[in-house]
């Protein structure tokens, strides 16, 4: 293999123009779709958030679709604000002491987060031990095969129905 | 509050808060770590180059092969080598890494002559690794030429890091799926993962992109080749064990996603199976000395999930229900009517929240990806249709979960990987 003869373009995205066109008028139709039906959907409730902020503008928006888009959209209602504001602050307080947990660990957090590694020419005594291979081959029940295992360029390993390791050999060593 | 009025606020509050707690930990993220490291594409020179060990396990990924070792071989970090398990491959994975390895001198592989699963695959990969830290990929992700020095230098960072997540991005964006798929890595599991590591526990790697000290899977036991999801068992025990997982949103990977419908819901049906599995698995090591019950909120939040998921099934069919004896003129025993399943206020209010955390999740990506912000535009479909998607692989999951029965080998067939 060459060093970049298969190497993709990067970013290595595949994009639209690689589906057919039909595929694409497809996906963007019913997207578009999809933006007028929940807009649809939601047009009282998205007005009642609007009161919500601004009766007047609710008020307002409400008789100008009323008066363009009746046939679709209906006789337009906004609940009382009031009422909404008033149920929603229970959630909002409920979320603002979730966010008050997550900043206090934040800040105890915060050496760890904003931590740096050490600058050149520092000493490295902060890093945990490697493993030695001994312990890891240990551990799989295959001691004395760290050198096989990792000086193998191409292995080749049996397992038994456990899925324990039966034996792993050289592919490229002559099998005797 | 009687219970109509619990229900519903538990089917209305949970995500709402959610939303808003998981946009709180991206900017926290960005406020606490992002505006002091330096671009994704220019990193730093480190002091010191540990070798690093990638992992590539592979089944039946012949048409994938010469891309990922292409990008495999412009990796931008002086010392490191690759180790491809090929995990009893039916197809010819196995001659076209031999013939690669022939050409690729940091290129080692290792064979299993029978299809073993991904977890078996990773730790006959880490026992044929010579270094201490393991970057693992999947053998149809791209890494990026930088990713492996945002690894090490994290791993440099904090001595307590047993494992990092890198983050995926999508590449196949052929369709709408693809196209949603985008949106969601961003602003569902992008803020999740920045959450969780502000807060310093997080629900799990990434196996697309991840590493690992090899002494923290040592003490984690290895990867547990019964887990379906390999990643969040891993994750769960390293935890467990005492070390620290963080996320490392500069380490980036393009990956393959599913672009049929069928192809995503078997992977997010194994997804959330797994994860099911898993906190099933963990839930009494949880409560036993030393006791790790910073674990616990992560815990109680994918349980919540899955009870807010058969929460809203309940009481759509309740008002199915209730409509149909209404029509029929039955008087029903309980007064209970659910849910309809067209959205009012509440509904109205969780829909913009959603699209308020989509445009702050990408706003914050787009670091990392330019032009992220015009994938919006598809993001309607996620309230409409993945959500009820996510709803129901959790509610199928659960009994799957709980009745598999004694563990076995998790094995693999090839996943679908969309349009190409």
């Amino acid at each position: 293999m060459s060093n970049n003869g298969d190497a993709p373009a990067w970013p290595p995205v595949i994009a639209r123009a690689r589906a057919p066109w039909p595929l694409r008028a497809r996906d963007a139709l019913l997207t578009l779709l999809a933006w007028f039906v929940l807009l649809w959907v939601l047009r009282d409730a998205l007005l009642t958030l609007l009161a919500g902020i601004s009766p007047e503008t609710a008020a307002r928006t409400a008789d100008w679709l009323e008066h363009r888009l009746s046939p679709l959209l209906g006789h337009l209602v906004p609940v009382a604000p009031s009422a909404f504001w008033l149920e929603l602050s229970d959630f909002l307080v409920v979320a603002a002491l979730f966010v008050a947990w997550l900043a206090v660990w934040g800040w105890l957090n915060r050496k760890q987060l904003q931590r740096q590694p050490p600058a050149a020419g520092a000493s490295d005594h902060a890093s945990p031990a490697a493993l030695p291979p001994h312990e890891q081959f240990a551990a799989a029940g295959l001691d004395q095969q760290a050198p096989l295992w990792q000086q193998t360029r191409r292995l080749h390993v049996e397992f038994d129905d456990a899925g324990r390791v039966l034996q792993a050999h050289d592919d490229d060593a002559p099998r005797v | 509050m009687n219970l109509s009025d619990a229900v519903a606020a538990f089917c209305f509050g949970y995500p709402f808060v959610m939303s808003i707690y998981w946009m709180a930990g991206g900017l926290l993220y960005q406020r606490l770590r992002t505006r002091h490291e330096p671009p994704a594409d220019r990193p730093p020179v480190l002091a010191r180059h540990p070798p690093v060990s990638i992992l590539v396990p592979c089944h039946n990924e012949s048409r994938q092969l010469a891309e990922t070792f292409a990008a495999l071989q412009r990796v931008a970090y002086p010392d490191y080598e690759v180790i491809a398990i090929n995990d009893g491959s039916s197809d010819d994975t196995g001659a076209r890494l031999d013939a690669l390895a022939a050409h690729m001198p940091r290129l080692r592989v290792v064979h299993l002559q029978s299809n073993q699963g991904k977890s078996t695959a990773l730790n006959a990969g880490a026992l044929a690794a010579r270094h201490e830290l393991l970057a693992c990929i999947d053998g149809d992700a791209l890494l990026d030429p930088h990713a492996l020095t945002w690894l090490v230098r994290r791993f440099q960072s904090d001595p307590a890091i047993g494992a990092l997540t890198g983050n995926p991005r999508i590449r196949n964006r052929a369709t709408l799926l693809g196209r949603l798929q985008v949106g969601e890595f961003s602003s569902i599991l992008g803020l999740i993962k920045r959450a969780q590591t502000v807060y310093g526990q997080l629900f799990t790697v990434s196996g697309v992109i991840c590493a690992f000290r090899k002494r923290a899977l040592h003490d984690a036991g290895w990867w547990a080749r019964d887990a379906l999801t390999d990643d969040v068992d891993v994750s769960w025990r390293i935890q467990l064990a005492g070390w620290r997982i963080v996320f490392e949103p500069k380490a980036l990977c393009w990956i393959l996603m599913p672009e049929t419908l069928r192809g995503l819901w078997r992977q997010r049906l194994r997804w959330a199976e797994g994860g099911t599995s898993t906190m099933i698995k963990v839930f009494p090591a949880l409560w036993t000395p030393p006791s790790r019950w910073r674990l616990i909120p992560v815990w109680m939040n994918y349980v919540v999930a899955i009870a807010w998921s058969y929460t809203i099934v309940a009481a759509l069919v309740a008002r199915a229900v209730h409509e149909v004896a209404g029509a029929l003129g039955h008087a029903l025993p309980w007064a209970w009517s659910g849910f309809s399943p067209i959205p009012q206020v509440w509904g109205a209010v969780l829909g913009l929240t959603y699209l308020l955390q989509a445009v702050l999740s990408m706003a914050i990506d787009e670091r990392f990806e330019r032009g992220l912000l015009r994938t919006l535009f598809w993001i309607v479909w996620y309230p409409l249709v993945f959500w009820t998607l996510q709803a129901a692989t959790a509610i199928v999951g659960l009994p799957r979960a709980l009745l598999r029965g004694r563990p076995e080998r998790a094995t693999w067939t090839s996943p679908d990987r969309g349009l190409r």
